[in-house]
């Protein structure tokens, strides 16, 4: 297991190099350091002096790749890339184009989005486990057919409205919880409730829908078949057999997106005020803030990987056939 | 009395061409402690009659009336909850694909106990005993072991053992067997067949045995019901049955088997192909096929005859169905020329296991290693062995499908295996394969005659699109098909008849040798052989030869001129037909040939059922490959790998015994 | 006529769908399959509330020189505008509900010499009025003349189609109505008619009332709301389709190429779609239209040349950032075909890679991707609209429900509530997503390999 996960941490390296690469080439090569200089000190009539100088100040003076002032490493090192790119890979995120540690801005904002997020896909799951079996378990009748009827309609309403929808009913029509906004500590339970529900409800459609399609197809396999031949119950025949061979693809879906959940919604956050990471990346796109964009990438890459190697994990607790060596 | 009595059942699906009927008025009874074969080819409703008596027909099915009645008990009115009960209690199943009947994630141990827990009131430690009891007594070596393992871990001879054990968990009056062995290699089918029959003597158990081979019925059955196109159409006893079957179908199926005596023959062929059901009949259903029919058979539906005590048939001739008297012409053996049109001289292919990293290679699959043929015009060579002994790959590698690793290809003294794609490409025509798959043998997105064409053109035969047309639609005919083929996609056509066309697609670039890859294992007895006659009266008309390859000795023995049994990626018996069948050397021969169910006796010779499974090709055993499955293995078999030894001119053996 | 580049782009891929229907006219096995599509209400359904956005779709993307007797202001028009013409000119001061004669807020106004606040008569609506108590009866009398419009052509179409069915068939007109009203057709020409009668008479209602009302209500510069949604739809079938185009090449040779050749191809191949994949979607193409925004900044062209050309990337991005999914999907699929053995049949024949690929391997993936392009296309849809709420949609000039909802978002603390911009774009959008995903699963249950495996 231990040298798997090594294994995996070595493949990684050259994906976060390519993600690297494709991110700088993007954002200084495509684009120059005096594009983003002119973007903030406001786009007409700026003087080339003004731009310099915030260039300097920002760490944009310097060549792209490789300086030849600078002499032994320092030609490699006192360069844009090795400075702003390449040390991202010890999680150095720097300052933002507005002085701001994104290091720490991240640790800080990082929790308002997990608690917003980890309980939507906890119950969110439990949600559309439980809608898919009773769909399932009624297979072939009308129930199940409004039922699946109801979750394309639901998966056809873009989020925005789940999101409008909800605040105008919970919030402002039954006014039991506050629109939006954000508390430290147990208060801030009253805040997360409604973003929870309306993530739980947004996701059924196409929750619910994907998981009677993998129940429904557990159920035509020979060993469903042989498990009724055994005589057991229908509700047996649905939690031990079909469940659990269909855990596996669900965990599939499920695992990959853990890490992610620290990167918090770009949504939800900006609707109801929520200073997690996804209202923050709202805000740097807002500003125009390519450096905190930058580390955003990079770190939804890495959380991206490390959802791979969890999946790979998770697999061995989901599926005796897997071993992993 | 009866144990269980089905009667005048009826059951139905409801598909979007209209209802089709899969059982119609099927009429069975088994006593207690017997074996009923209900023999038929697929589709005709065997596996349907089954899964209706569980009362687990699939979503879309119904029946719609008739009786089933276990011990006096109707099922049919039994609520679902009480016919729970009567599932794995009362009556089992044994199915047909172990490799899929098993769930992946529960381990075997798991699997058997809820059976166990859901009819019994053993507590945990007696259900783990009762069901180490229970893989020990369907013969499975270290049940403590097996009892914690998933069935990955197993082969498919032990899943199908943990499959019966399931069935047998509770003790159950009727077992309900569907196709158990059609899954399983030969050699394991043997063993399985054996444990079968000896757990019904042991447990006085009933069993409805569902299979399509003739030979397994010989073994085990007591009573044969012949089912066809959802109807029974003859009943008997065993020993009745194989004197003298009274339907023309029955008769059929027996003169359709391949077997050596009939080798300078044409194979008796019923034409045509199942009714489909989604019709109601008013004639006989088997009267396209039939070479009796009459007006009668055209104007009503054929009573149901008891032609003596132990026999009844579904047709208005009774019982005076004569010979069929076809004249079949005998062949003389093309003369042969010297120089041999093929020989292959110590093919190696060697596929490469890659890990880590670099992906370095860790270590070889040995598919093949280190085998020689020599083929000659007109002639047939026939390669046999279980699956994964590498012979299709010997096949594959023939045609440059896959590169060999070692040895030579010589065809017509060039050798294959140096030649750069252009150079190779007019080789291409002169060989070319038939598969075993006809529905992935197709694109089903290009029509026949796309197909066709591809070859002719690629190859430049012919001289104008035309003329290549022409040269198709000549093939076409010649394989027995009607000229509206070429425009028509592959889905509109049978398994057999896509069979036609891929030989036609081999022939129209106008081949010497034909790998032909098992052209006949996917298919029904009935329609086997028509291709066999198709494929011999080719050969004789065009001189070609044929390297074929498959696991089945009975249609080797009827096509072969020399055979070479494979083990392991080696060649260790190789001689004429005759001498390998009446005088086989080795042991591995003499234990495929003895597990060929013999239709004329049915006997099986326990000490000759091989123990254990293939050994994997990526670690073949020290010595001799076989040695671990091999019941004479002597010490020097451990050790070294034997030597040649030749029996005759063409009799070769590779086995320490033969010296 | 003026050809922008997102309507070229649109007019190709019309000219590709309409090749392609004559290509599927032409084979019986490929007609089979997409009857199967019909076969299914839903299926048709869909299929008919789709032919109807892209139709205005169509309109919409031809733009012509502003004819001189029009009295739009616009100097470049779409056949769409001119067709919606009413609607562009009846433009009031600020909001106004659905069917409001007056206006939303109170103005001040002077009344008999006395200057009060009170509620403004609308200038384009129900001016034609003498009072306001007449408004309800003018509205009904109005919406039935429409609706007999639409009747008596619903029932001049559809006496057409009886006579040519009957014609076909060799019926009776009676008995090809009767096996039309009792659904015993094959392909679901009932629920089909339903569908486009309810559509014809919406339409005569909405031609009869519009000039002289706002149905949907306007927006907070006195826009009506019916002509944004209507023009909207330009918007997102364009990012729907377009982003497929710029998609498909991608996921097609890759996926095919490495699933075919296998070896370092298939590593290059998927080392790249790991990396892209691994980027989350959302900020690779903010990351990208950021770039975009910032290389327009010093381009000086007209608005409406800049808009389009935003829209372009918008869907390039979209495609560029999307094809690892299907790519990945071609690859394993191909990875199987090319064991089959009537790919091994062609290689006994000698023939090239690049034909087994195009005759062999490509028709046989390529229900995959129609299926795919069904699925993407409501998703795609719907991203518009959350990336325009981000600020990285299409451009904020630029009719689109993502800026619909983005513009109402701010209004809805106002008390009464500004609803009907929210609830015109939520129809709208549902509509066509919808139908859309009513048709991909349609499709997908006709050319499921899984379905038809072996039959």
């Amino acid at each position: 297991m231990t040298t798997y996960i090594l294994r995996r941490i070595f493949y990684a390296i050259p994906i976060l190099i390519g993600v690297n690469l494709l991110t700088f080439t993007l954002f200084f090569v495509v684009n120059s350091a005096d594009d983003i200089a002119r973007m903030h000190l406001g786009n007409k009539h700026v003087k080339q002096t003004d731009i310099e100088s915030w260039k300097a100040s920002h760490g944009y003076d310097k060549p792209l790749l490789f300086n030849q002032n600078a002499a032994g490493i320092n030609s490699i090192t006192d360069t844009i890339f090795y400075q702003k790119s390449a040390r991202l890979f010890v999680f150095d995120f720097g300052r933002s184009d507005l002085d701001r540690n994104i290091g720490q801005d991240i640790q800080t904002r990082m929790w308002p989005s997990l608690a917003i997020a980890a309980p939507t896909l906890l119950i969110g799951l439990a949600t559309n486990i439980t809608f898919a079996l009773l769909l399932t378990f009624f297979r072939a009748t009308r129930l199940d057919t409004a039922g699946v009827f109801l979750c394309v309609v639901l998966m056809s309403i873009s989020g925005l409205f789940y999101i409008i929808g909800g605040q105008y009913l919970i919030g402002k029509i039954f006014q039991w919880v506050p629109i939006s906004g954000y508390d430290s500590g147990t208060d801030a339970l009253k805040f997360i409730i409604l973003p929870v529900l309306i993530g739980v409800v947004s996701g059924i459609g196409s929750g619910a829908r994907l998981y009677r399609t993998l129940f429904i197809e557990e159920l035509g396999k020979d060993y469903i078949r042989m498990a009724r031949a055994k005589g057991i119950s229908e509700l047996r025949v649905l939690f031990r057999h079909v469940l659990k061979n269909a855990m596996i693809p669900i965990l599939t879906g499920i695992v990959v997106i853990l890490p992610m959940l620290f990167m918090g919604s770009l949504l939800m956050e900006s609707f109801f005020a929520i200073p997690g990471l996804g209202s923050y990346t709202i805000d740097a796109i807002n500003d125009q803030d390519f450096a905190t964009v930058r580390a955003m990438v990079f770190l939804g890459a890495v959380l991206y990987i490390i959802g791979l190697v969890l999946t790979d994990i998770s697999y061995t607790f989901a599926d005796p056939r897997v071993r992993l060596s | 009395m009866p144990l269980l009595d089905i009667h005048n059942l009826t059951a139905s699906f409801s598909t979007n061409q209209g209802p089709v009927r899969v059982l119609d008025q099927v009429s069975l009874s088994i006593k207690a402690g017997e074996t009923l074969a209900l023999l038929g080819e697929s589709g005709c409703g065997k596996s349907m009659t089954a899964l209706a008596i569980m009362r687990l027909l699939p979503d879309n099915g119904r029946i719609n009336q008739g009786k089933i009645t276990l011990n006096e008990q109707s099922l049919l009115s039994l609520s679902e909850r009480q016919m729970r009960n009567v599932r794995g209690k009362r009556i089992a199943m044994i199915f047909q694909e172990p490799m899929t009947a098993l769930n992946p994630v529960m381990s075997v141990g798991q699997q058997i106990e809820e059976a166990l827990h859901t009819h019994t009131k053993l507590n945990r430690d007696n259900r783990k005993a009762r069901t180490i009891e229970l893989l020990t007594d369907v013969g499975i070596p270290a049940p403590e072991q097996r009892y914690h393992e998933y069935p990955h871990q197993l082969s498919g001879g032990l899943k199908q053992r943990v499959v019966i054990a399931t069935a047998l968990a509770c003790e159950p009056d009727l077992i309900i067997a569907d196709e158990p062995t059609t899954a399983l290699d030969v050699t394991i089918q043997a063993q399985v067949l054996l444990q079968l029959k000896k757990l019904q003597k042991s447990n006085h158990l009933s069993i409805l045995l569902i299979t399509h081979d003739l030979g397994i019925v010989r073994q085990i059955a007591d009573h044969i019901a012949v089912m066809y196109a959802g109807k029974i159409i003859e009943t008997a006893t065993k020993d009745t049955f194989f004197k003298q079957p009274a339907h023309p179908y029955s008769q059929h199926l027996f003169k359709a088997l391949p077997d050596p005596n009939k080798r300078d023959h044409a194979l008796s062929v019923i034409r045509g192909q199942v009714p489909s059901l989604n019709q109601t009949f008013t004639q006989c259903r088997f009267i396209d096929r039939c070479h009796y029919a009459q007006q009668t058979c055209l104007d009503e539906l054929p009573p149901w005859l008891q032609v003596t005590a132990e026999q009844s048939v579904r047709c208005h001739r009774g019982f005076d169905a004569q010979q069929d008297s076809q004249e079949i012409e005998q062949h003389q053996s093309a003369t042969l020329s010297n120089a041999p049109l093929l020989s292959v001289n110590n093919l190696q292919v060697h596929f490469p296991i890659r890990s880590g990293l670099l992906k370095k290679i860790t270590g070889y699959v040995y598919a093949v290693d280190g085998v020689s043929i020599t083929l000659h015009k007109g002639k047939t060579f026939a390669l046999v062995g279980e699956s994964g002994c590498g012979k299709t790959t010997v096949g594959k590698a023939l045609l440059q499908l896959i590169p060999n690793t070692g040895g030579e290809i010589n065809f017509q003294g060039t050798n294959l295996s140096t030649l750069s794609a252009r150079q190779l490409k007019p080789y291409r025509a002169a060989q070319q394969i038939i598969f075993q798959d006809p529905f992935s043998s197709l694109n089903p997105k290009r029509t026949i005659g796309q197909t066709l064409l591809e070859g002719l053109q690629a190859q430049n035969i012919g001289d104008s699109p035309q003329q290549q047309l022409n040269i198709a639609t000549q093939w076409i005919k010649k394989v027995g098909l009607p000229e509206d083929t070429l425009q028509r996609f592959p889905h509109e056509f049978s398994g057999g008849q896509r069979q036609r066309v891929g030989i036609a697609r081999a022939l129209s670039v106008n081949p010497q040798l034909i790998v032909c890859d098992e052209p006949t294992s996917a298919l029904d007895v009935s329609i086997q052989a028509q291709i066999l006659n198709l494929l011999k009266a080719l050969q004789i008309e065009l001189n070609l030869a044929y390297l074929f390859i498959s696991h089945d000795l009975a249609v080797v023995s009827y096509l072969a001129d020399t055979i070479a049994v494979m083990y392991l990626g080696r060649i260790v018996e190789q001689g004429k037909t005759e001498d390998i069948l009446h005088n086989p050397k080795h042991p591995y021969t003499q234990a495929l040939l003895n597990a060929i169910p013999d239709i004329k006796t049915g006997r099986l010779d326990e000490q000759q059922v091989l123990q254990g499974d293939v050994p994997s090709p990526i670690k073949p055993p020290n010595g001799c490959y076989f040695h671990p499955r091999c019941p004479q293995a002597q010490s020097t078999c451990q050790q070294n790998y034997p030597m040649k030894t030749s029996i005759s001119d063409e009799h070769l053996v590779y086995c320490h015994l033969a010296i | 006529m003026i050809v922008y580049w997102t309507d070229g782009l649109f007019f190709i891929l019309v000219l590709a769908l309409i090749a392609s229907i004559i290509s599927i006219r032409r084979s019986t096995h490929l007609r089979a399959t997409w009857r199967g599509v019909f076969t299914r209400p839903s299926g048709m359904t869909s299929g008919v509330i789709l032919s109807f956005f892209l139709i205005i779709t169509i309109l919409d993307c031809i733009h012509i020189n502003r004819p001189a007797n029009s009295s739009l202001t616009d100097p470049i028009v779409s056949v769409l505008d001119l067709t919606l013409t009413p609607l562009i000119l009846n433009t009031e001061t600020t909001y106004s509900a659905p069917f409001a004669i007056i206006s939303y807020s109170k103005d001040s106004i002077t009344l008999n010499g006395k200057a009060t606040r009170d509620f403004k008569r609308l200038e384009h609506a129900g001016s034609h009025l003498e009072s306001s108590q007449k408004r309800s009866t003018d509205i009904i009398q109005k919406s039935l003349t429409g609706i007999t419009g639409s009747l008596l052509f619903i029932t001049i179409l559809l006496f057409i189609f009886i006579t040519q069915f009957a014609k076909k068939r060799k019926f009776t007109k009676k008995a090809a109505w009767h096996v039309l009203i009792k659904k015993q057709t094959e392909i679901a020409w009932r629920s089909g008619w339903i569908c486009f009668s309810i559509i014809l008479l919406t339409l005569g209602f909405v031609i009869a009332i519009a000039p002289y009302y706002h149905i949907l209500g306007t927006d907070k510069v006195g826009e009506d709301i019916l002509y944004q949604s209507l023009k909207s739809i330009r918007t997102g079938v364009l990012i729907g389709t377009l982003s497929t185009l710029f998609m498909l090449p991608f996921a097609l040779l890759l996926g095919m190429m490495a699933g075919y050749f296998r070896g370092w191809v298939d590593d290059v191949i998927q080392y790249i779609y790991t990396t892209l994949s691994s980027i989350p979607g959302v900020l690779l193409i903010v990351a990208a239209i950021l770039i975009v925004d910032i290389q327009f900044a010093d381009v000086d062209i007209n608005a409406n040349d800049k808009a389009d050309l935003k829209l372009l990337f918008l869907c390039i991005i979209l495609g560029l950032t999307s094809w690892t999914g299907l790519c990945r999907l071609l690859r394993a699929e191909t990875l199987k075909l090319r064991e089959l053995d009537y790919i091994q049949a062609a290689h006994a024949f000698g023939i090239h890679h690049f034909s087994i690929l195009l005759r062999h391997i490509f028709p046989n993936v390529m229900h995959l991707v129609l299926i795919s392009i069904a699925i993407d296309f409501s998703g795609l849809v719907l991203a518009e609209a959350v990336l325009s709420y981000i600020g990285v949609g299409v451009d904020p000039t630029m009719n689109s429900w993502g800026n619909m909802v983005n513009g109402a978002r701010m209004e809805m603390a106002r008390d009464p509530m500004v609803w009907w911009t929210l609830m015109a774009a939520f129809f709208f959008m549902l509509t066509l997503v919808l139908s859309a995903n009513f048709f991909a699963d349609a499709i997908r249950d006709a050319f499921d390999p899984k379905m038809r495996e072996r039959s």
